[in-house]
This record gives structure tokens, C-alpha cells and sequence, in this order.
């Protein structure tokens, strides 16, 4: 009993020393954010000082948040719904009407991922362009959705696999084909999967940086670009940075913190059963 | 008319064939049971009825229609699975209605049926609850309720006994038998129990490795086992099978059993040498003087109303034998055997029954 | 990778006939046919393209065969970069992988504060590239006002210039912080579903804490890791944010990644032609690490 108390200390002290250091850069952002620019650069580091809210006033001027962040906020919930919606159809015949050529389609999926964004930046851009595309919304949720994909497929697919096939072919006897299957069936059955899915591909689009910084700009811009703006400026500028980059992470990070449960389970990725 | 008919049916998983050519004719309002060891392929059969599985070869006719292509919910089919399958977020009632909701049907009279059925299965408390609330016993009679409630021609039963407890699956299989009656609806039923196919079924078809062994009602299957095969599954406890072979003297046919001892038996159409099996139901065996053979008492079970003897008749060969009598005999006496020779089963070199 | 080896938690193939009662295609055909389109018309324009002397600035575009392929094997950074790219992926990989089970194993008992404690380990997952690294950056690593620099003039030691002196080490920093609240949670969720029995039964059997560690809790792990490593493999190949608004690649090309040596050989100079050279390189390169990857994954899944 003595042994496991002191196991106890020392978990406790360990287990919230790395709490701390993971969570203090965020945690020092936060604070910058609340500064004065003077506060800001001060040496020593301020811990106490007076907070202002100056910085969000000025940073929205510069970039315009709520636009950014709207555009974050349809991207994200755009191309997951659209996503999950393409994807599991295509899962469930994976999961419950498998043929020969299942498994390497779903590998071939996979590996579409391995395709790094860079190597297609030029066709895409210039296909943009044909298509009069080229900072649009339309666009972005396009592609974050395609790129999103074949994780969505993967997850989906875990998570129906999970749903006994008896129930599914009870649900056939009955008269419910493949979409009534999905309907009644599994989106009922597999909410829990389909949302910490849905979560994961909101929390990957929320922070897709890459062709956000390449394919839009003022009009269609996310929050990612926004920040992006802020990697070169001059004069001092850490209060208004920490302050868009508060405005940009807060909303996530609260909508991860307060999902967290579900969401875990969607990153095993269907590795844990 | 609900009748079913296989003709020639076969199946292969990939280069795997699991039901080699399977002919049948399951008629109106008849009980049949598919009954056979683990793996042989019953599931597979009733599957293929249903439609969940595609026939390979072969054609399956529902009153003498074509069915190989038409999907499951169109053959007029309601099915009973192991798992029951219950839609876990929906209550019992939703389950139920299920199909009829599927078809279109108007709230008020899918209600009424949904109530009817119910009824006839006792579960009208239950039908708000979630399969989850309730018990195994209850969950089976729900999974049945579903398939009444589609008034199907034919009802498919896949091992629906099998997750309850013995006392349950006792009680089940009569109220099964009752439904049987009172529905007067066709039933192809599987199980691995061959006391459940015994109890139930009009007709059995003893099914192995994808083979059907032997089609007909239990008593025959009891009474005339096609093989040794369908001799050793039907019948409890297991009819004694004994190695011997053929010898004549004197114008008379023996057998010479494996363990040395000799038998007369009725003439046969073999050669001298030939290898046969005798059966011998442990229930028409007798521990009785003038006995054609004897042995030693290795182990005595007592059940209460019978008794059942091991006796080894040489080489290790063991004999079971069933008695009424609560004390026959003591562990190391030996005994006579005899028996009636009308009840003797005999069984040629490739299995099958002879004569 | 369509050879890759038997995913146990996938059909193996032959068992498997196409049921004729479900027509599978009209289901498929949305998720594929997109998936098909997104990796090949792109991949065939590049493809297209790597063969053109094009630069934006002074179209049109002329056939140029494989100049733009000689360019860019012969530009002496290439040996670096490829580098670059490999120590980018590897090193996080090991460090949040390390990290994860160390984490994942201290977060799976219970502690006072536990869930709370959690909340703030997860925290860097949800924070976006860029936005970490200009924190990272500015805020901490700046070798004048950071917070770093002000720590070791407390303790009386020179601050380090870490964006000079060792910017792939701070970028690896920077990656590994965001990373190992992924390796940790996927991990944590499967420590939690081992079977406590089965350490309980080794505690019978005499296995101290740390055995049961070796030969219990970590081949429990395997599946999760593997999952961590694809994943991770795929996200680090791509590393392209946190070089931009940190080290812009540099100094020279210390801290360039393929991505990275792409973007600004090609794109900074309009040049369309050697871009997409890259960009083929850089899908062989991906893949070839993929093949190695995923075929030795794979088999965990
Ligand atoms: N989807 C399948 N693919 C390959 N083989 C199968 C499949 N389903 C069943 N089998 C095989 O077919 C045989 C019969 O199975 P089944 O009909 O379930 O047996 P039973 O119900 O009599 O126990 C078994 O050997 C089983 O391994
Ligand atoms: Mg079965």
C-alpha cells in the first residue's frame, strides 16, 4: 500500500509536469496574447500584467478574422459532410460485400495519400486557373475532401465492420437495400464511429495548411492562411501574432477538447478494438 | 402451396465447394430440419433459400417459381438468425414492424399486426423496450415476431435455440412446435442438435461435408439409417458400431467382430473377409443369458430412469448399453449380451446400409 | 503497394465471390472514381509538364525532354535535401513513438487530475502547422526576447540561436511537440483495451512491472504503433508549413525538405517545368519509402 502511494506521488507529479510543458507554448500564447506589444518582448518575462484586448481589434483590421473564419468553418464542415457522405457508401461494400479486388483497392486508396501535395501543386494550380476555380471555396472543400478521403474510407470502413453482418442481412430479408441498409442500419449502428470520423477530418481541415497558403487567397483564405501572413512582418508583433493565432487554434482546440472522448477513438483508425 | 425445391444445388467458396449437389422438395406447411456436424454446410443451404448466399449451380424453386435471382425480400422468406439479428436501437416493436415499414405499409395496420404477432408470442409488455433490456428467451421470440409479422410463406430458422440455456431451449422447442401448428406455415429449420431435428421435424435431411447423407421423417432415419454415418448422428446415446467381417460355415454367415468374438447374422450378398460394421442401438441390446457375446462392465452412468453399461468385448472395444434396471450389474463383472437380431443394422465396406 | 501483405483485418481475397443479389459498383463508383481522377489527372499534367521548358514569367511552353530532369539531379543541394527529407521523417517518428508509450503508459494509471492532465497533453494535436511554428519561433526560441534565450541567461549559460545554429534540430522540436499527443492518444486507447486479466495473470506468474512491460503491454502495442507510423510517415513526408514560416528552407538548404526544395526551385521562380521534375521526384521518392513502409505495415493493420 505504502509502495502504491508513493506510485501514486510520482505519477502525479510526473504526469502533470508534462501536462504542463506540452500545454506551455499554447499557454504562453494565450498570454501573449492578452499583452501589450511592450509586455510582450519584456525581459524578464512577464507572468503578471495588465491585459488588453487591443491586439484582436488590430489583428482583425490586418486580416479580416471573422472571413477567415467563416471560410475555416465551411471548408472543414463542408468537405467532411461531403466526405462521409462519398465515402461510406463506398465502405460499406467494402465492409459487407467484399469481392477479390476489395483489399487492393483499399490499399490503392491508401496510397493515393502517399502522394505528396507538392509533386501536384503545378497541374493543380493550372487546372484551377482553367477552370476559373483558383481561390474559391468550391476549390479548397474540393480538395481538402479528395485528400481527406481514403482516411475517411479506411476509418469508415473499421467502424462498419464493427456492426455485425447478420443485422445488415436480417436488414435485407426485411427489404432494405444498400442505401436503406446505410439509413436504417448503419449510420444508426456506427454514430459513434461516423462522428469521431467526422471530427478527425474536421480538426485535419481546420489546420490544412499546404494548399490553403497555395490555392487561396483573400476571398477563400482560412484561418491557416491568415497566420501564415504573420511569418515575416516588421516591427514588433508578437501580441497581435499570438492574438491571431489565439483566435485561430481557440475555436479547435475547445471543439477538440470537448469531443475528446469521441475523437480518440476515430484516430485509432480502427486499430484498437 | 409453399413448397421449396432444390434441384442439384452446389456451392463454392472460390475453388471450395462446400454443398456438392443438394436435391430437395420441402412441402407445403412441412417442418423440415437440415441437421448434421458443425461446418457441413447447413448455413450455408439455408442461406442459399434466403438468397444471402448466391447459388453457384443448381436451381431453386418457391412454389415452383425460379428464385435463384430474386433477392432475398421478394421470395416471401422470413428468417431466424443464431445472433437473432435484432436491430439494437430500435424497440421491439420498431423490429418488428420493420418491414412492413420498408413496404410501405400505412402506420395504423402495421401497428395492428405488429400487435398481433405479439400477441401470439407474448411480448405486448415488451414492445417499447430496446433488444438490449431484454432477455435471451425474450430477444428469440422477438427475432420469431419479426418474421410473423411478414406472414412469409416459408419460415428459415438457423440454430435459433442455440444461445439459450437447456432448460429454455426445451421449453422453445415446444412452443416452436406449437407455432408449427397454428400457423400451419412451411419451416426449414437447422440445428447441430439431432435431438432437436428429432423432436420437431416431419422430415430430416442429415447433411455432411455439403452431402445429404439421408432425406426422411426421424423414426425412418431412426429405424433405417442409410449409413453409418446418419446411424452413429441420429439416436441418443450413439448407436454402438462394431468392426467385423464376413465368414460363412455350415451354410450359415457369421461376423467376426475385431475383438475375436462371432456373431450369426442374417446372409448377406459379400464375399468371405469382407469387412462390415455391425449397429446396434444401445436401447435393443440386453444383458441377458443365452447372449451371443459377453464382455467386461468398464463404467456404469447412472441417470436415474436408465442406466447405461460399458462393456468392453475385447481389444478395447466398448459397448454402451441402455437399461431400465438401476442396478444390472457391478464395475469388472462379466456379462452376456444379446439381443434381437430384427434390430441389428449392418453396414458394408463403404459404409452403406445392407439389404 | 496493391501487393502489399496480408492485412489480416481485410478479406483475403479468394475467400470472397462478388454476390450477384448486391451490385457493389454504383456504390463504389463516386469514392473511386474521384480518388482515381484526384491521382491521376494531376500526376499526368505534372508528369506532361516535367518535360517542358515552361516558366510562367516567359510562356509558351517548348519540349525540352529531359532537361529539366538534368537540372535538377545534377543541382548539387539534391543529395542534402533528399537527406533532409529522410532525417524529417525518421527522427519524429522515433522521438513520438518513444514518447507515445512512455506517455501512454504514465497516463494510463491513475493519477490525481488525470483527465484534466490529459486535456493539456492533447492540446499541440489541435494547434495548426503554422501557428506552432511561429510560436516555437518567436515566442520561445528567439535567441534574444524568447523565452529559452531569457532561461539560459538565468542559469548564466550563452542562449542558443537555434534558427541559426541548429534549425533542423529546432524543426524536428517543433514537429515533435505537435506529434506526440497523436502517438500518445492512439496509444493510450489501446493500453486501455488491454486485458487486465492478462496482467494479473502475469503478476501470478511472477512477472515484475517491467516484464510484463516487455512481453505484454509493448506487443499489445504493436498494431496501434504501426498505425502511428503510417500515419506519421504520410504527414512528415509532406512537411511543408513549418519550414516556410521558420526557416524559409534555410541557411542554404540545411533545413530543406523535398516539398520545400520544390516549392522554392520551381515555384518561386514561376518555373513550371522543373517544379513538376521535382514534383515526379518527389512522388518516386514518397512512394519508394511508402513501398518499404506500408509493406511492413501493412501487415499490423
Ligand atoms: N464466406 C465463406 N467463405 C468461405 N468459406 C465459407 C464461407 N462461409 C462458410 N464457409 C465454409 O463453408 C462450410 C460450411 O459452413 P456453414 O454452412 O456455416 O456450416 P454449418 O452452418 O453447417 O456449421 C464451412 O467449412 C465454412 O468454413
Ligand atoms: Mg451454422
Amino acid at each position: 500500500m505504502v509502495k502504491n502511494k508513493r506510485a501514486l506521488v510520482i505519477r502525479t507529479v510526473l504526469g502533470w509536469l508534462i501536462a504542463f510543458i506540452m500545454a506551455f507554448p499554447v499557454f504562453w500564447m494565450t498570454l501573449a496574447a492578452f499583452k501589450t506589444e511592450m509586455d510582450a518582448y519584456a525581459s524578464p518575462p512577464l507572468l503578471v500584467f495588465t491585459p488588453t484586448l487591443e491586439n484582436f481589434a488590430e489583428m482583425n483590421q490586418r486580416v479580416d478574422y471573422v472571413r477567415h473564419a467563416w471560410n475555416s468553418v465551411l471548408v472543414a464542415l463542408g468537405s467532411t459532410f461531403l466526405g462521409i457522405l462519398i465515402a461510406a457508401p463506398a465502405a460499406y461494400v467494402m465492409a459487407f460485400h467484399p469481392t477479390k479486388r476489395t483489399r487492393s483497392i483499399m490499399l490503392w486508396m491508401l496510397s493515393t495519400k502517399f502522394m505528396p501535395a507538392v509533386g501536384v501543386l503545378v497541374p493543380m494550380y493550372l487546372m484551377l486557373v482553367w477552370l476559373d476555380l483558383l481561390d474559391t471555396r468550391t476549390a479548397l472543400i474540393t480538395i481538402t475532401l479528395l485528400s481527406n478521403l481514403p482516411l475517411v474510407v479506411w476509418m469508415l470502413y473499421s467502424y462498419f465492420k464493427e456492426v455485425p453482418a447478420e443485422i445488415l442481412e436480417a436488414g435485407r430479408m426485411d427489404g432494405a437495400g444498400p442505401l436503406k441498409q446505410l439509413r436504417y442500419l448503419l449510420v444508426p449502428l456506427a454514430t459513434p464511429g461516423i462522428s469521431s470520423t467526422a471530427l478527425l477530418c474536421i480538426i485535419l481541415s481546420w489546420n490544412e495548411s499546404f494548399w490553403c497558403i497555395n490555392v487561396t487567397a483573400v476571398d477563400s483564405g482560412t484561418l491557416a492562411l491568415a497566420i501564415a501572413s504573420f511569418s515575416n512582418p516588421e516591427g514588433y508583433f508578437w501580441a497581435k501574432l499570438s492574438a491571431a493565432s489565439l483566435a485561430s487554434v481557440a475555436p479547435i482546440l475547445i471543439f477538440g477538447w470537448v469531443t475528446q472522448r469521441q475523437l480518440v477513438r476515430g484516430l485509432t483508425f480502427g486499430a484498437v478494438k | 402451396m409453399s413448397g421449396v425445391e432444390l434441384k442439384s444445388v452446389r456451392k463454392n467458396y472460390g475453388a471450395v465447394e462446400v454443398i456438392k449437389g443438394v436435391d430437395l422438395t420441402v412441402r407445403d406447411r412441412e417442418f423440415v430440419v437440415f441437421v448434421g456436424p458443425s461446418g457441413c454446410g447447413k448455413s450455408t443451404l439455408l442461406r442459399m433459400i434466403a438468397g444471402l448466399e448466391e447459388i453457384t449451380v443448381g436451381d431453386l424453386l418457391i412454389d415452383g417459381a425460379r428464385m435463384n435471382d430474386v433477392s432475398p425480400d421478394a421470395r416471401g422468406l422470413a428468417m431466424v438468425f443464431q445472433s437473432y439479428a435484432l436491430y439494437p436501437h430500435m424497440t421491439v416493436a420498431g423490429n418488428m414492424g420493420f418491414a412492413l415499414m420498408l413496404a410501405g405499409v400505412p402506420k395504423a395496420e402495421r401497428d395492428l399486426k405488429v400487435r398481433q404477432a405479439a400477441k401470439i408470442l407474448q411480448l405486448e409488455a415488451l414492445l417499447d423496450r430496446k433488444p438490449g433490456q431484454l432477455s435471451g428467451g425474450q430477444r428469440q421470440r422477438v427475432a420469431i415476431g419479426r418474421a410473423i409479422v411478414r406472414e412469409p410463406k416459408v419460415f428459415l430458422f438457423d440454430e435459433p435455440l442455440s444461445n439459450l440455456d437447456a432448460a429454455l431451449r426445451v421449453q422453445m422447442r415446444v412452443e416452436l412446435a406449437k407455432l408449427h401448428r397454428d400457423l400451419n406455415a412451411t419451416m426449414i429449420y437447422v440445428t447441430h442438435d439431432q435431438v432437436e431435428a428429432m423432436t420437431m421435424a416431419d422430415r430430416i435431411l442429415v447433411l455432411r461435408a455439403g452431402i445429404v447423407e439421408q432425406v426422411g421423417s426421424p423414426l425412418d432415419l431412426y429405424n433405417k439409417p442409410a449409413n453409418t454415418f446418419v446411424a452413429g448422428f441420429i439416436g441418443s446415446p450413439k448407436m454402438n458400431l462394431v468392426g467385423a467381417s464376413v465368414s460363412r460355415r455350415d451354410g450359415q454367415t457369421f461376423a467376426f467382430l475385431d475383438g475375436g468374438q462371432r456373431l450369426p447374422i442374417g446372409d448377406v450378398s459379400l464375399k468371405d473377409g469382407a469387412g462390415i460394421t455391425l449397429g446396434l442401438r444401445p436401447e435393443a441390446l440386453l444383458l441377458s443369458a443365452g447372449g451371443a457375446a459377453r464382455g467386461e462392465v468398464s463404467v456404469i452412468e447412472h441417470l436415474g430412469g436408465e442406466t447405461l453399461v460399458y462393456v468392453d468385448i475385447g481389444k478395447g472395444q466398448l459397448l454402451t448399453i441402455k437399461t431400465g434396471d438401476q442396478q444390472p450389474a457391478r464395475v469388472g463383472d462379466i456379462v452376456p449380451i444379446s439381443f434381437d437380431p430384427s434390430r441389428l443394422h449392418l453396414f458394408g465396406p463403404d459404409g452403406q446400409a445392407l439389404n | 503497394m496493391e501487393n502489399a501483405t496480408a492485412m489480416s483485418s481485410l478479406p483475403t481475397g479468394s475467400w470472397f465471390k462478388p454476390t450477384r443479389t448486391v451490385r457493389a459498383w454504383p456504390l463504389m463508383a463516386p469514392a473511386v472514381g474521384l480518388l482515381l481522377i484526384w491521382a491521376i489527372v494531376p500526376l499526368a499534367l505534372t508528369l506532361w509538364y516535367s518535360f517542358q521548358g515552361y516558366n510562367l514569367l516567359s510562356p509558351p511552353a517548348t519540349f525540352v525532354g529531359l532537361e529539366n530532369y538534368y537540372f535538377l539531379l545534377t543541382d548539387p543541394d539534391l543529395p542534402r535535401v533528399v537527406w533532409n527529407t529522410l532525417v524529417l521523417v525518421l527522427v519524429p517518428l522515433v522521438v513520438t513513438v518513444t514518447a507515445g508509450v512512455l506517455l501512454a503508459v504514465l497516463y494510463d494509471g491513475p493519477f490525481f487530475g488525470r483527465g484534466i492532465a490529459r486535456l493539456l497533453v492533447i492540446a499541440p494535436f489541435f494547434v495548426m502547422p503554422t501557428v506552432s511554428a511561429l510560436i516555437w519561433k518567436n515566442l520561445l526560441m528567439h535567441p534574444v526576447y524568447g523565452l529559452f534565450a531569457w532561461l539560459s541567461r538565468s542559469f548564466g549559460m550563452q542562449p542558443i540561436d537555434w534558427f541559426t545554429n541548429h534549425p533542423m534540430t529546432a524543426i524536428i522540436i517543433i514537429i515533435s511537440w505537435q506529434w506526440i499527443p497523436f502517438a500518445t492518444l492512439i496509444l493510450l486507447t489501446a493500453m486501455q483495451s488491454l486485458d487486465r486479466e492478462q496482467l494479473e495473470a502475469a503478476r501470478m506468474d511472477g512477472a515484475g512491472a517491467t516484464t510484463s512491460f516487455i512481453f505484454i503491454t509493448l506487443p499489445h502495442l504493436a498494431r496501434p504503433v504501426a498505425v502511428v507510423v503510417m500515419l506519421e510517415t504520410i504527414f512528415f513526408l509532406a512537411i511543408y508549413a513549418e519550414i516556410l514560416v521558420t526557416t524559409v528552407g534555410g541557411p542554404g538548404v540545411i533545413t530543406t525538405n523535398i516539398p520545400f526544395y520544390i516549392y522554392s526551385r520551381g515555384l518561386l521562380g514561376y518555373d513550371v517545368g522543373v517544379a513538376s521534375a521535382g514534383g515526379i521526384f518527389a512522388i518516386i521518392v514518397a512512394n519508394i519509402v511508402a513501398f518499404f513502409f506500408v509493406r511492413a505495415i501493412a501487415r499490423q493493420l
